[in-house]
């Protein structure tokens, strides 16, 4: 066989009646599939220029068809007897599927096949072709059909006309695919009884291949590679003459359309342009073609002897290309081409953002400059024509083979501020023709550069209760979330990364009143370790505006339900003796007390109190027992309240009451998250009266995320005559001076000193400061305790404010 | 399938579609348990033998009604595709099918039912049409050659669009549908006065012995004589891929009248009849056998 092969080669077009005594005794039975341009059992894509039900627009039973014939010519051409289940395409063609196994089998067929294209059925859109045969995937019924669609699948992904989506050989049973009624398959194949394959040559809902798929030589590249692959199934020698066929696209202008493309289909196609075969040396010319007229660019020389040739491409909008190329007999010789659009104009910008008018809002503060041009341009001469005003530095890039070039400022443009974008004369597009006129584009900033924090925990020196501690941060507008676990980083004292858990990441969505993001922290953190938490000034928001700067923070980590010697107030953890005052409560939509076993500090539970304002501002909302605790407390006492905050910067209270009288004990805004121990001196009570714990109470901080909350109270803890021991015990460990103070209050102690806060005698904070120094100068005269966060732990002080 | 064999048992309750042409008597399963993959199923003319095979014709089996056994004929590829019985039943006619070099060999063998022997009659060849039996005899054609042993008898066979009618010893071809992908499915009437084949892209044509069009009943595949005057053949849809559905229908040969046997989603097909038995015997997609008891009105 090799011999008779190396003879044929030799031999030339001439030679194929030599070789029809091999393909003679060959019989192949060919199935376009569908037909009739019926829209129930037949597949009309909807490609411009063509209306639905158009039947010169894409029907896959056309397609088919016209494929199914030139396989036909390529076959009887090589001396094979080939049959086909229908010329024409009407209704009455669509033959029934078993019929068409029938009549294969009567004509005493060796190999059938069944034409078809692909389609996903989905919005995903892909191209490749699968070739499937009856039975389970590698375990074919008859073994040979195996072997057939290999040989269709190989030679089909030969074609370089395209853009394959995959280059996997992709074969297939019918019966794995297609599971239905067990083995029920394809119907074409079921009646067979010769090898038979179900080919899907391409997708024609991938849109560029639909338009291929419209072109005829297009659809002989397909054929060749039917036929090519019924040589090889058989051994046979090929045809003694190869092909040429190619697409030909823009080199740098992009294909206008708003369906799915790939590779070189994004790339304008060049039609009707005027493709000549000459020879080797360019003086004789050989063969003429146009390439397609839909939107493909193909073009095909479908019979070429052997040997070299060069290739000239023209048309009414390109310059003149030329390409060497060798033809191998039984081969398609691929020339891909892109040529040059003829730059006959100077360049103008076309199209351009952002667009603004006088009295219309003013643009995001980071939109970058577009500007879209006539010609592919001189990115060179365009950057250097370029400017703005005022001054801003930025970054040009360049997009869609330099028609577009986009200016991204490096940092937000000034609020309320008129730019100017301007491109002077020197710019030219790639052929050296320099603009005409110059261009000028201004727009108006918005009131708004930066992206505003509302809240985040922890905060600068803040202590963390370790157990399941969490990172937030809340702001003016919803942040994007999806860069945001590389724009968070925390770590430990030591440098090494703390793991936050992405799958624990809760975050704001559209309609939220403002914007935030949770995220869990992996493992728990160790107490008495210090920890530094990065923002970085990347995060934006939605619409990519930027924090202004990063944020560092450095937090302790503690243990909040540390063990305490002082008594416990007993009862405090009954949810079921809460319930909402209405008369003590302001603009309250909903409030749900609950016992929470799951988030508790101690024993078996807390009190969650969830809670919904109606309002951002003048909202209060109190609970009641309905049975006092038993504790009673007095002015010389203090308490020390376990309390999980919800960074609202809401404030919670206790209710105290004693005879005629009630009391609010404060426990401080709730501008953190999680667990924390608060203790507060019980200076605020009345002299010798004795008061009971009566309720909780939460007063709204005006913010936007005021409205909604979630506090829960643990253990409460009693201590006796806490005022006095604070009043009285001198704490060795830290000074308080001057005192009485009028300008500055200046706390010393033997470890850092994080904080300093200035607390009213009824509980209220007044001052507060991050270090040991305190500004008491617009502070009211009085007696204040200070509170100062040493070593991670509280300290109280008595001072006297006096100017 | 709980859903396909509630549809294929609830024959009674169809309404007929245009007519009701006989009364369905009974329905039953055939070798439930015994046999799977049961397809193409074809009744003696006595209706007391039954041949089936595998779905893409591999293998042949025959069924004995009287004797309640299954007889292996072959297990050769392409064995129960063109089998026919001689009319008295005793001998069986089919072709196999092998490779060689890639190329589809064919040969035609007969089977002895009394002796359960399979002997050769005819040499290998490439196409090789369906083999007719006849009284005393068969015939067929060898790449492209006749080998009849029963040159008398009264006989239809097709080629591509050639309708070929032998009666008296001579053969005549005819074209009655010219616009056709082919004609298959031919057969003499019970009576042999009438010829009927299905032509592809058109549907069933009834002749006379001269090849003249005396009706077309419709666009259905698979048709078998139930009497000398009705079809039963196989309606079925598909979307170019996979069926849709598929039913069994009992049609007057004019086509007037129409009966569902099955409904369409029973997926049934492929039909066989016995008249002189008063059955029809049907698969389903997926390779059962049932039997239907009917009798005219």
């Amino acid at each position: 066989m090799k011999k008779k092969l190396t003879a044929l080669m030799v031999a030339g077009v001439t030679a194929i009646s030599a070789m029809a005594l091999d393909y003679s005794d060959l019989i192949i039975y060919i199935n376009p599939g569908h037909g009739g341009h019926d829209q129930s059992n037949d597949r009309n894509v909807v490609v411009y220029p063509y209306e639905l039900g158009d039947t010169m627009g894409f029907w896959e039973s056309k397609s088919n068809m016209d494929k199914a014939f030139r396989m036909r010519e390529l076959l009887r051409e090589l001396g094979a007897t080939v049959y086909m289940s229908r010329v024409t395409n009407t209704s009455a063609d669509d033959l029934g599927l078993e019929t068409i196994g029938r009549l294969a089998n009567a004509t005493g067929a060796d190999l059938f096949l069944s034409i078809h294209s692909n389609a996903t059925g989905t919005s995903n859109r892909v191209n490749f072709p699968i070739i499937f045969y009856r039975g389970y995937d590698n375990e074919p019924v008859i073994p040979e059909a195996k072997e057939w669609a290999r040989a269709i699948g190989e030679n089909l992904l030969t074609n370089k006309a395209t853009i394959w989506t995959s280059t996997n050989v992709n074969i297939r049973g019918d019966w794995s695919f297609q599971p239905t009624w067990g083995t029920q398959g394809y119907g074409v194949l079921r009646a067979l009884t010769v090898p038979g394959t179900l080919s899907e040559g391409s997708f024609h809902d991938y849109i560029p291949e639909t338009y291929r798929l419209l072109n005829h030589d297009y659809k002989f590249t397909e054929a060749w590679n039917y036929r090519k692959a019924v040589s090889q199934h058989f051994g046979l020698p090929g045809a003694p003459y190869g092909a040429i066929a190619g697409r030909l696209n823009d080199s740098r202008f992009p294909r206008v359309a708003d369906y799915k493309m790939f590779d070189d289909d994004l790339l304008e196609t060049v039609d009707t342009a005027y493709v000549s075969l000459w020879d080797e040396t360019g003086t004789t010319k050989l063969q003429e073609t146009t390439s397609g007229t839909d939107f493909n660019g193909i073009y095909a020389f479908r019979k070429v002897n052997p040997g070299k040739y060069m290739l000239k491409v023209s048309g009414n909008r390109h310059y003149e290309t030329t390409a060497m190329v060798e033809v191998v007999a039984d081969e398609i010789s691929y020339v891909n081409l892109k040529v040059n659009k003829i730059r006959s104009t100077p360049p103008v910008v076309e199209k351009y953002s952002p667009v603004w008018k006088e009295g219309e809002p003013g643009v995001l503060c980071n939109t970058p400059v577009v500007l879209d041009f006539n010609w592919d341009m001189d990115t060179a001469s365009v950057e250097a024509a370029f400017s703005m005003t005022p001054e801003i530095p930025g970054v040009i890039t360049w997009e869609q083979n330099n028609l577009r070039m986009v200016f991204t400022p490096s940092q937000t443009y000034q609020t309320s501020t008129v730019y100017t974008a301007r491109l002077s004369t020197e710019a030219k597009h790639a052929g050296g023709m320099a603009m005409e006129d110059p261009f000028e584009l201004s727009f108006f900033t918005a009131d708004r550069n930066y992206m505003s924090i509302l809240g985040q925990f922890p905060k600068e020196g803040e202590e963390v209760h370790f157990d399941n501690p969490a990172v937030e941060v809340r702001f003016d507008k919803l942040p994007d979330v999806q860069p945001i676990l590389k724009q968070v980083s925390v770590v430990d004292e030591n440098g090494t990364k703390v793991a936050l858990n992405n799958r624990k990441m809760t975050y704001s969505k559209l309609g939220d009143e403002y914007g935030f993001f949770r995220i869990a922290f992996t493992k728990d953190l160790t107490v008495g370790k210090k920890y530094k938490m990065t923002l970085s000034n990347e995060i934006s928001d939605k619409d990519g505006i930027p924090l202004q700067d990063s944020v560092v923070v450095n937090f302790t980590a503690v243990d909040a339900g540390e063990a305490k010697t002082d008594v416990l107030m007993e009862g405090m953890e009954d949810a079921t003796l809460y319930a909402v005052n209405e008369q003590g409560s302001v603009d309250v939509t909903s409030a749900t007390i609950s016992a929470d076993a799951t988030n508790k500090l101690f024993d078996s539970k807390c009190v969650n109190v969830a809670y919904e304002f109606a309002k951002t501002e003048g909202c209060e909302l109190l609970l009641s027992r309905s049975a006092l605790i038993e504790t009673k407390l007095t002015s010389k006492d203090a308490i020390g309240v376990h309390v999980y905050g919800d960074l609202t910067a809401n404030e919670a209270y206790l209710e105290v009451i004693a005879p005629e009288d009630v009391k609010y004990i404060p426990l401080g805004k709730m501008d953190y998250l999680g667990w924390r121990y608060i203790e507060v001196p019980l200076a605020m009570l009345e002299g010798e009266k004795e008061y009971q714990l009566s309720g909780i109470k939460v007063v709204q901080t005006p913010s936007l995320m005021s409205r909604k909350g979630e506090v829960k109270i643990d253990n409460i803890n009693y201590i006796k005559d806490g005022v006095a021991s604070i009043d009285n015990v001198e704490n060795a460990s830290v000074t308080v001076y001057p005192n009485p103070a009028s300008e500055l209050l200046i706390a010393n102690g033997d470890g850092l000193i994080k904080s300093v806060e200035l607390i009213a005698m009824n509980g209220t904070t007044v001052a507060k400061a991050v270090g040991n120094v305190l500004n008491v100068s617009e502070i009211v005269d009085g007696v204040y305790f200070v509170r100062i966060l040493i070593g991670g732990k509280f300290t109280l002080k008595k001072v006297v404010v006096k100017h | 399938m709980k859903k396909l064999l509630l549809s294929i048992m609830t024959f009674a309750g169809i309404a007929s579609m245009n007519a009701q042409i006989a009364e369905v008597e009974s329905v039953s399963p055939l070798l439930k348990g015994v046999e799977s993959e049961m397809y193409h199923p074809i009744l003696s003319s006595d209706g007391s033998q039954l041949l089936f095979s595998e779905c893409n014709f591999k293998g042949l089996r025959m069924y004995d009604f009287n004797d309640n056994v299954v007889v292996k004929i072959s297990d050769e590829e392409r064995a129960g595709l063109n089998a026919s019985f001689s009319p008295d039943g005793k001998e069986i006619y089919f072709v196999t099918q092998t490779l060689q070099d890639k190329r589809n060999m064919r040969q035609v063998k007969k089977y002895d039912v009394a002796s359960r022997q399979t002997v050769e009659v005819s040499k290998l060849g490439r196409v090789v049409a369906a083999p007719v039996a006849t009284t005393k005899g068969f015939a067929t054609t060898i790449d492209g050659k006749l080998l009849v042993t029963d040159k008398a008898a009264t006989r239809v066979r097709t080629e591509g669009t050639n309708l070929i009618i032998a009666k008296n010893g001579v053969e005549k071809s005819y074209t009655p549908i010219e616009k056709s992908a082919g004609y298959i499915w031919s057969s003499l009437s019970p009576d042999g006065n009438k010829v009927m084949f299905f032509a592809a892209a058109y549907g069933i044509v009834i002749t006379d012995l001269n090849g003249n069009i005396l009706a077309t009943p419709g666009n259905y595949e698979s048709p078998v004589w139930f009497g000398n005057d009705h079809i039963v053949a196989m309606n079925a849809t598909n979307d170019g891929y996979n069926y849709h559905s598929s039913q069994i229908l009992l049609l007057s040969i004019d086509g007037s009248k129409k009966q569902e046997l099955t409904k369409p989603e029973s997926m049934t097909m492929n039909p066989t009849a016995s008249f002189e038995a008063g059955k029809i015997v049907y698969s389903t997609i997926d390779g059962r056998l049932y039997q239907m008891n009917l009798k005219l009105k």
